[in-house]
């Protein structure tokens, strides 16, 4: 094999083993409990407790939270165990109470938080439709002598445009 | 000193009975000279209210540390600003700020009307003073503020106290709680007009006209309370949230949404005599939010960070909202008739069939936030079980309802009073909706891809072609027929209405604060660990950490950390951002650096050394566009104050159609 080709194979092999291992970095860093994917997906679902930001595990930015990075541990270990996110939820739950939820689940008493606004906003519609008829000026009814001068006004401007619309030259 | 501070506050308690007393009997009993009494008396309790708000003041700048209220809201390193805010700082203190503010707004209140509206002022005293009433009984009675500290036990005096909390410290949180009550309090004076013209039943509009001032300035007020907490949290928090949906903050939300819809239609009854039912729903509903969000605040009602401690208000508080929100209600179906309509709506196409859809679009946003703040309360009754109700919920539920609110903002405008056919609508839609399109497309385009971003840079895009719009086709009118420059044509032209003009820049500081909230969705943060002279890439920023120094003052010790940034290799600032331990209550609190930018801000959080005290630990934030908001908020400050300046052309609108006889046109300021 040529020197030149053999050089070329050795960069080619050393761009593709940097590849590779760039391509592992994103993995390695997954696995930091506080950063995982799946520990940020699963975490939404979960309120941060901790009292200070109102956000979900998932989200919560505050550095060291008291709260947040403890539950994600929590949840890594779970994600580690092979719980789905579902399971991990329920557990949870199960054990801290519906408290651990970012939002109530749409489900049982729960179910009045997601749906009261909506029930609240077509009340709304069906008040503003209401009002709307109620207080709409009805079309007014014109007697014969005022039908009579709008005819009369009306044949005025068919005649005096035309029947293209345009002003008939004088 | 307490017991001047004590007695002031009882005789100010006496004073309101007898004000709501005297002038009830005075305006029902047909008796001036009670009512003059009464007015008088409202000079009075401003006076006391002042005094005892002196001797709380004096005792806390000069660390009288026998009171309770002091030595758990002060200490004697705190610098005297701090001490002077302490006022408001703990629940005693600022139910008695909260009393003296109602007592400063009533002498005003009673001082220009000295002389007009003599058969709605008792009323007006009355009710003005029943809450200051209720005020000033739970500072008397229930949570004094001159309690001594083991009164009877032999102590006279105590060494020091334990001063405010750190993160209150903060140049914000001077002024941001008395801009809130400011809000809070002010919105008293047009719910007692607008009561005191349903219960005498005046003919017209005055109590309009005379509280719309008033009601704006309150509105700017709660707004400019609201930003700077908002401010607040951003720089002091250390996280860079602005808005948690915390209950509190949730509940200086909610009459600010009323208020706000309140502005819009009151202007309805003014031009058009219409929804005199709605803007008294209104006008009543700010009120009782505020008094609900007080209530929220100081009863611990709901979990919250910034609520004050569980505490013995509870049942008064809840008392005074629900009778009040009874009476209210009674107040209002009884006297149904009086506020019927004057006026037909003439097309659901119209600019009032607009307003009105507004005003339900801001109600079911208030709503929503009412809901989830109290649902967990509701839901503990019921079932027992606590139940949490954060971010998720509230951004699912009002992201909608706000992307439509802004679309209703742009779309307001083009249409007109009465009536709009639908070839003006599409010519006025037209360009506006083009613009907003093509900014999308662009934005599209270059790699944005969050869909509810997309949508509301779209409808920002929309609503301000929309604006500049009109203001483009004004001044260009006038510039046509005056042949003035066209800067000189808007500036006329905004003075010839400056109520409409001043409106329309509200709702551009208000998309600009649109523009703001969109960019979180881009936020960025990172955990970093560094090393003396050691670099990070972070975003577009090269971060390097030169220094970290330690230094103590008397109130506290402090470590900080100097970095150098530097952007495409040039170095661009240096932020120094620092961890302070104050002494007295043992206290860690994070001074962030931020670089502001319009584009983004670059926002680092120096949390400390890690255990080897090798490495100085960051967490750094990007925060895109996040400055719109807070320029925003000068926007929409100086939209108000143009709102607030007379106009030039003073337009006379005469009814459509009256109820009644008229004897004159309603003179309106459009």
């Amino acid at each position: 094999m040529p020197q030149n080709l053999r050089q070329w194979n050795l960069r080619l092999l050393t761009a593709f083993a940097a590849v590779l291992a760039l391509s592992f970095i994103p993995a390695l860093i997954a696995q930091d409990p506080l950063t995982s994917p799946a520990v940020l997906r699963v975490g939404q679902r979960l309120a941060c407790r901790c009292g200070g930001c109102r956000n979900s595990v998932g989200t919560c930015p505050m550095i060291h939270c008291e709260f947040g990075d403890p539950m994600r541990q929590r949840i890594f270990k779970m994600t580690q165990a092979g719980m789905s996110d579902d399971e991990i939820v329920n557990t949870i739950v199960r054990e801290d109470g519906i408290v651990a939820l970012a939002a109530p689940p749409a489900s049982g008493w729960g179910l009045f938080t997601w749906v009261m606004p909506g029930i609240a906003l077509v009340i709304g519609f069906f008040v503003y439709s209401a009002y709307v008829r109620r207080h709409r000026k009805a079309p007014e009814q014109m007697t014969a002598s005022e039908q009579a001068v709008l005819d009369r006004f009306s044949s005025q401007i068919d005649r005096e445009l035309g029947e293209d619309g345009e002003v008939p030259q004088k | 000193m307490e017991n001047i501070g004590a007695l002031s506050v009882l005789l100010a308690f006496c004073l309101a009975v007898f004000a709501v007393a005297a002038a009830v009997a005075g305006k029902y009993g047909r008796r001036p000279f009670l009512v003059v009494s009464a007015a008088r008396s409202v000079y009075a309790i401003w006076l006391l209210l002042t005094i005892a708000s002196g001797v709380l003041v004096y005792s806390l700048i000069t660390g009288d540390y026998r009171l309770a209220y002091v030595a758990a809201h002060s200490n004697k390193a705190m610098p005297a600003i701090y001490k002077f805010t302490a006022w408001w700082g703990g629940q005693e203190g600022s139910l008695l700020f909260w009393s003296w503010l109602l007592s400063s707004y009533s002498a005003i209140v009673v001082y220009n009307n000295r002389r007009k509206f003599q058969s709605m002022m008792p009323i007006v005293i009355a009710i003005l003073m029943t809450t200051e009433a209720f005020f000033i009984s739970m500072v008397t009675f229930v949570a004094s503020p001159f309690a001594v500290l083991m009164a009877g036990k032999g102590i006279i005096n105590v060494g020091d106290g334990q001063g405010l909390n750190p993160l209150l410290q903060w140049w914000t949180m001077v002024i941001h709680p008395p801009f809130l009550y400011l809000g809070f309090v002010g919105f008293v004076v047009p719910f007692a007009f607008a009561m005191a013209s349903l219960i005498t039943r005046q003919p017209g509009e005055a109590w309009i006209h005379t509280t719309r001032r008033w009601a704006i300035v309150t509105w700017l007020f709660q707004t400019t309370g609201v930003m700077l907490g908002m401010g607040w949290a951003y720089t002091v928090l250390g996280w860079g949230g602005y808005w948690g949906w915390d209950p509190v903050e949730n509940a200086s939300l909610l009459p600010w949404i009323t208020a706000t819809a309140f502005l819009h239609s009151v202007m309805m009854q003014e031009k058009k005599g219409m929804m005199k039912v709605w803007n008294m729903v209104l006008v009543s509903a700010t009120f009782l939010l505020s008094i609900l969000g007080t209530t929220l605040t100081r009863t611990g009602l709901v979990s919250s960070v910034h609520a004050f401690a569980q505490s013995p208000v509870k049942p008064y508080f809840t008392t005074f909202l629900i009778s009040a929100t009874v009476l209210t209600a009674f107040a209002i179906i009884v006297n149904l008739p009086y506020l019927r309509s004057e006026v037909k709506l003439e097309s659901v196409v119209s600019r009032e069939s607009s307003f009105l859809f507004n005003n339900l679009i801001l109600l079911a946003s208030c709503f929503a936030v009412l809901w989830g703040t109290l649902f967990p309360v509701i839901m503990e009754a019921l079932s027992g079980e606590k139940e949490t109700i954060d971010a998720p919920y509230y951004n699912r539920v009002n992201i909608p309802i706000g992307l439509f609110l802004l679309f209703l903002t742009g779309v307001g405008p083009l249409i007109a009073w009465r009536k709009s056919s639908l070839d003006s609508l599409k010519r006025a839609f037209m360009l506006p909706a083009i613009i907003g399109v093509a900014v999308a497309g662009a934005l599209t385009i270059g790699g944005v891809r969050h869909p509810e971003a997309l949508l509301s840079f779209g409808l920002c895009a929309f609503v301000l072609s929309s604006i500049l719009g009109e203001f483009w086709k004004g001044s260009r009118a006038i510039q046509g027929k005056e042949h003035v420059a066209l800067p000189r044509a808007a500036f006329e032209l905004t003075w010839r209405n400056t109520r409409r003009y001043g409106g329309y820049l509200v709702h551009m500081g208000i998309v600009f604060m649109f523009v703001g909230f969109t960019g979180s969705a881009f936020n960025q943060q990172e955990t970093r660990y560094l090393g003396l002279d050691q670099s990070t890439r972070f975003g577009q920023y090269d971060i390097k950490l030169l220094t970290v120094t330690d230094g103590d003052t008397p109130d506290y010790a402090k470590s900080q950390a100097v970095l150098d940034i530097s952007k495409n290799g040039e170095e661009i600032a240096q932020m120094q951002p620092e961890i302070r331990e104050y002494k007295a209550s043992q206290q860690q609190s994070s001074f962030v650096a931020i670089r502001r930018r319009l584009n983004e801000d670059l926002y680092i959080n120096y949390s400390g050394i890690t255990s080897d005290n090798k490495k100085a630990i960051f967490k750094m934030y990007l925060f895109p566009l996040v400055d719109w908001l807070w320029a925003g908020y000068w926007v929409v400050l100086f939209g108000t104050l143009v709102c607030l300046v007379p106009s030039k052309v003073r337009l006379l609108y005469a009814r459509t159609e009256v109820v009644g006889i008229a004897t004159k046109p309603a003179t309106v300021e459009s």
